[in-house]
């Protein structure tokens, strides 16, 4: 049996610095600066987002008198550094390329390579355009045949809100949502107790995918409230701008799209390839989340998995 | 174009499952019973896989399989990142709590044992309602646990009762009912989502007709 070789590790090392390279310098291309993090965060202070995360996911390391952790999301990183000393009319466009830790149910750490944008303080619509656009030239130059699922989280958002639900139910109803489980979804609505026009709103939640300009009718024939049908312009909005770069055929809306971290407010995106079974990328807006440390800030970003890119991507 | 793959669960699931599939005209050639393992049916671009129950969502979150047909127990032990998209109404059973004669689930001053091939599904179940237990993990023979003195109690998935009964237990609490799923890939969703999109029109179909 022969080992993999000293010469033939530095090859794939020096393939993969290549990539990296290549996309750094796409994003500093766009005007994006890099920015260095820490690989610790204090629990204590991210704990809006680490309640949303599940806690056995989360690397723990104890200093001191705090429990530390390790860096589970370069966004929230972001965040909690830039926003409570924020400047007004500021406009930044920032980049990273390190790792985040997570642990599986069997202890073991993983280290996973991340490249990505956050673009905060623009006038929503235009980063929105700018960031998305940016992940679709990433995604098309590495592998042509990509897709890229896109929602906006106020429609769901604005849908629960009208449901008037307690917490346990909500993340019970998003589990379902998530997996696309219509059987169960349907069970537990009826148990809840729903006006018929919210109800069939929610059943007919998971068939709003395909089609931007169909499935924003088939939405508007249910109860829509304004949360909601700002969540359709704007994806209507997109959808001008993705057609006239010519990237129509890739682009997948689906209304039903949840994403593990739940702060996003707006835009939310997930990127595949066809022979990977990993995001490649994953974004979106997440305004409200800078709210959580003092101030809402116009903020849209996106993530990169450099380890899938780089196996997956061809390059 | 490339082939719809569909991983199964061997034993009575995947019986069932591959009379439901021939049922709508698919893969006349599939035979549970047979030693083989692969079976494609090149007309319909459709090839099963017959996998151990416990496998099917590893060959499916992993890509190897875009659809699964699998237990919901198994979905509810593991930890997934899947779709659920069809509840195929076969395979119904129920997970319950059981005991010989005259058990209690509470006693003021003890811990209750509980002796299960669930582990995780125990778990959640006592804490949802706040109660310490102690979980036992068995591979098999769970019955055996309380006869023994090893549990006090056991979760498992009872059909008939049949089992319990001849062991001398009964069940002491319902937990929810189980019945088969058609589990789905994410990513193989968005590539194959014409195929995947008409399958499920097909099973729909049956069912209502």
């Amino acid at each position: 049996m022969e080992y993999f070789r000293i010469e033939d590790e530095l090859k794939y090392h020096g393939k993969r610095y290549q990539l990296e390279k290549e996309i750094e310098d796409m994003f500093m291309h766009e005007g994006y600066t890099h920015l260095e993090l820490s690989a610790f965060e204090n629990l204590d202070q991210l704990r809006s987002l680490y309640n949303k995360l599940k806690k056995e996911h989360i690397v723990k390391v104890y200093g001191g008198s705090d429990i530390l952790v390790l860096r589970t999301d370069h966004t929230a990183s972001i965040i909690k550094n830039l926003i409570p000393r924020w400047e007004p009319g500021l406009k930044l466009k920032l980049f990273y390329n390190s790792d985040v830790f997570r642990s599986s149910p069997n202890g073991e750490i993983k280290e996973i390579k991340q490249l990505g944008i956050e673009y905060l303080g623009e006038a929503a619509l235009k980063a929105d355009k700018e960031v998305f656009g940016l992940a679709l030239q990433i995604l098309n130059r590495y592998d042509q045949g990509f897709i890229i699922e896109v929602s906006n989280s106020k429609f769901i958002r604005g849908l629960i809100e009208a449901m008037a639900l307690s917490e346990e139910e909500i993340e019970h109803l998003k589990d379902l949502i998530d997996r696309k489980n219509r059987f169960e979804l349907v069970e537990f609505s009826e148990g809840l107790d729903l006006p018929e026009e919210i109800r069939n709103s929610l059943l007919n939640l998971l068939d709003l995918q395909g089609d931007l300009t169909a499935l924003v009718k088939q939405a508007e024939q249910n109860y829509l409230n304004p949360t909601m049908a700002e969540a359709l312009a704007e994806l209507m909005e997109l959808k001008t701008f993705t057609d006239k770069l010519g990237y129509s055929q890739h682009v997948y809306f689906d209304l039903s799209l949840l994403m593990e971290l739940d702060y996003y407010d707006g835009l939310i995106f997930k990127g595949y390839y066809p022979n990977s079974f990993k995001e490649i990328v994953c974004g979106g807006r997440y305004d409200s989340f800078t709210e959580e440390f003092g101030q809402k800030i116009s903020a849209v970003g996106f993530s990169l998995d450099a380890d899938e890119l780089m196996e997956k991507g061809g390059a | 174009m490339d082939y719809l793959k569909i991983a199964l669960a061997k034993g009575r699931i995947g019986k069932e499952a591959s009379k439901l599939f021939k049922g709508i005209g698919l893969c006349d050639s599939l035979d549970p019973d047979s030693r083989k393992l692969i079976f494609k049916d090149e007309k319909n671009k459709i090839s099963f896989t017959y996998v151990k129950s416990s496998d099917v969502i590893t060959y499916v979150q992993n890509g190897v399989a875009d659809l699964g047909v699998v237990g919901k127990d198994e979905i509810l032990e593991r930890e997934t990142d899947l779709y659920e998209l069809y509840d195929l109404g076969f395979g119904k059973c129920k997970f319950a709590i059981a005991g010989i004669e005259n058990q209690k689930l509470y006693a003021k001053d003890q811990v209750l044992k509980v002796a299960t091939k669930y582990p995780k599904v125990t778990k959640k179940y006592f804490a949802a309602r706040n109660q310490k237990i102690k979980v036992i993990k068995l591979n098999g023979s769970v019955e055996l646990a309380p006869l023994v003195g090893l549990a006090d109690v056991i979760v498992d998935l009872v059909e008939t009762g049949s089992t319990l009964k001849a062991n001398g237990l009964n069940v002491i609490e319902e937990m929810f009912p189980i019945s088969a799923r058609l589990i789905c890939n994410r990513v193989s969703y968005r590539f194959k989502y014409q195929l995947i999109a008409q399958l499920l029109a097909e099973l729909k179909e049956m069912e209502e007709g």
